[in-house]
């Protein structure tokens, strides 16, 4: 567990803790995930067909296309969450890092630590909002009440929650709105320090006003962090996203700044798509 | 996908009206290239009515473009096409505010001293009529070649306004009893080769709208086809 930083009292984004990855200095790797020849099954079913593509680090990126289409399967293979799911099988590799996420000897736990998830549905657990930031932290072997507050301020105002919150940490997070739930769930994920961030239709629950503030927390978020963002939603990602992977029955059809998918897309099925034309 | 069928006739509907708008201009043009070879009190009054529904047409293409941007989101391609339909509308407005200059000044000097025309005027008129509708052509099909003609002509017309301009001064030098009408002579070809200018603005905004490329400082990169 790296050290956590001081909170800071200055704006959100400089109170965010410092993930592993921050405390190398920035290189901008522009292949910070990397996913090479990437065929996945659900027991018989081909889900994805030899994806390749190499996501930036400490950019967002987005990944769209119709229902179906494999997107958060692929999202969901960056930490293994389809591990849980019986007959799941894949063919080729995914690095993070330069590591290889299928490494024997890698522990899913550590790797999950490593690699945070938000999902569509806010899914806090059924404690205070402050058990709940900390719980990555507990479940770690942390239990320095000193450290923990720490992380929980730093995770809190990292997520643009803490001026809402800090009145009734020890309250139920279930007491939260739809909003301040992911936002929760969100300094839940990045409390415990990821390098990357991986995100399922974030805010398809959310009214717009929710929406836009955790648009705003994921390009503050993108500072310190790789996000991946699953989103059906074709303003959100030319909103939030550096580059766009557009996806069509498992296979990545093109992938490319969001400023070139959103204006001048290569492949007619990706205009076709975000025109609304087909999917 | 009943709603993708209503913005897709939207669409359609808006490009109806860009191409009807640019109609109106062309004939306004027209008018304009007839009255300095031939003025008339006629040409001039057809002219301020046209100039009138030019301007009102512009108006109603804005208003529409407005309202798609915000209840549509128009994306790509099709915001692409909004935001040139806006530009082309801006640009034939002013086409047409320069047509009716024309026909404005060979009104004048109709009712006053008729003086002599620079011989390149007829040809500069021609030049920059038939560079607007090219142009307008060129917004319809995509067409490259024909953009890449239009502004291959651009540099005809300076060329012209020149020679015009120095006839003209010419003989102001000569004949300062009509230094009144030579002066409104000289705006008409400036209204002339400024019709050309804008005649090739419209061709680049179509190529941003076909292939989204802006060419409008840079014509080499207008792609070859």
């Amino acid at each position: 567990m790296p050290a956590i930083s001081a909170p800071s009292t200055a704006s959100p984004s400089a109170a965010l803790p410092q993930s592993s990855a921050d405390q190398a200095p920035y290189t901008g790797d522009p292949a910070y995930i990397r996913i090479v020849d990437y065929d996945f099954f659900y027991g018989t079913h081909q889900a994805l067909f030899k994806i390749g593509m190499e996501i930036p680090e400490r950019q967002v990126t987005a990944f769209i296309g119709p229902s179906g289409c494999g997107k958060s399967t692929l999202l969901r293979n960056i930490n293994r969450m389809n591990d849980l799911v019986d007959g799941a099988n894949h063919r080729g590799d995914i690095t993070v890092g330069g590591k290889t996420i299928y490494d024997r000897n890698l522990e899913v736990t550590s790797l999950r630590k490593r690699i945070g998830m938000v999902f569509q549905k806010s899914n806090p657990f059924p404690k205070s909002i402050y058990e709940n930031v900390v719980y990555g932290l507990r479940t770690s072997g942390v239990n320095d009440r000193r450290v923990l507050d720490q992380a929980c301020e730093e995770a809190l105002r990292g997520s643009a929650l803490w001026d809402e919150v800090k009145d009734r940490l020890h309250h139920s997070a279930l007491g939260l709105s739809g909003g301040q739930q992911q936002r929760l769930c969100i300094a839940r994920a990045v409390a415990i320090k990821p390098e990357v961030l991986l995100m399922d239709e974030p805010c398809s629950a959310l009214d717009p006003i929710a929406t836009g503030r955790v648009e705003e927390l994921i390009l503050e978020l993108k500072k310190q962090f790789t996000v991946v963002i699953v989103t059906h939603n074709m303003q959100q990602a030319a909103r939030v996203s550096d580059k766009t992977a557009f996806f069509y029955l498992g296979k990545l059809i093109e992938y490319d700044k969001t400023i070139t998918i959103f204006t001048n897309p290569s492949v007619k099925q990706t205009e076709d798509y975000i025109t609304g034309r087909f999917g | 996908m009943t709603q993708l069928r209503h913005f897709e006739l939207e669409l359609a509907d808006l490009k109806r009206s860009i191409v009807a708008m640019g109609d109106m201009v062309d004939r306004a043009v027209a008018l304009a290239v007839e009255g300095v070879a031939s003025p008339s009190a006629d040409l001039r009054e057809r002219a301020r009515t046209l100039e009138d529904g030019i301007d009102a047409m512009e108006t109603v293409i804005e208003d529409r473009c407005h309202t798609i941007i915000a209840l549509q989101n128009p994306m790509v391609r099709d915001l692409r096409f909004i935001i040139s339909a806006m530009s082309i509308a801006s640009d034939l407005e002013q086409v047409g505010d320069h047509a009716e200059s024309v026909s404005k000044r060979a009104h004048y000097i109709a009712c006053h001293n008729r003086v002599e025309n620079p011989p390149e005027l007829g040809e500069l008129g021609r030049l920059a009529q038939a560079m607007l509708r090219q142009s307008m052509d060129a917004f319809v099909t995509g067409d490259g070649a024909v953009t890449r003609k239009v502004i291959e002509d651009e540099p005809t017309t300076d060329r012209q306004t020149k020679a015009c301009y120095a006839f003209i001064q010419e003989r102001m030098a000569q004949d300062a009893s009509r230094i009144k009408e030579y002066t409104h002579l000289l705006r008409a070809v400036s209204s002339l080769e400024q019709i050309g200018d804008l005649a090739m603005a419209i061709a680049e905004e179509t190529v941003f709208m076909h292939q989204a490329q802006m060419i409008r400082h840079n014509h080499d990169s207008l792609k070859k086809e």
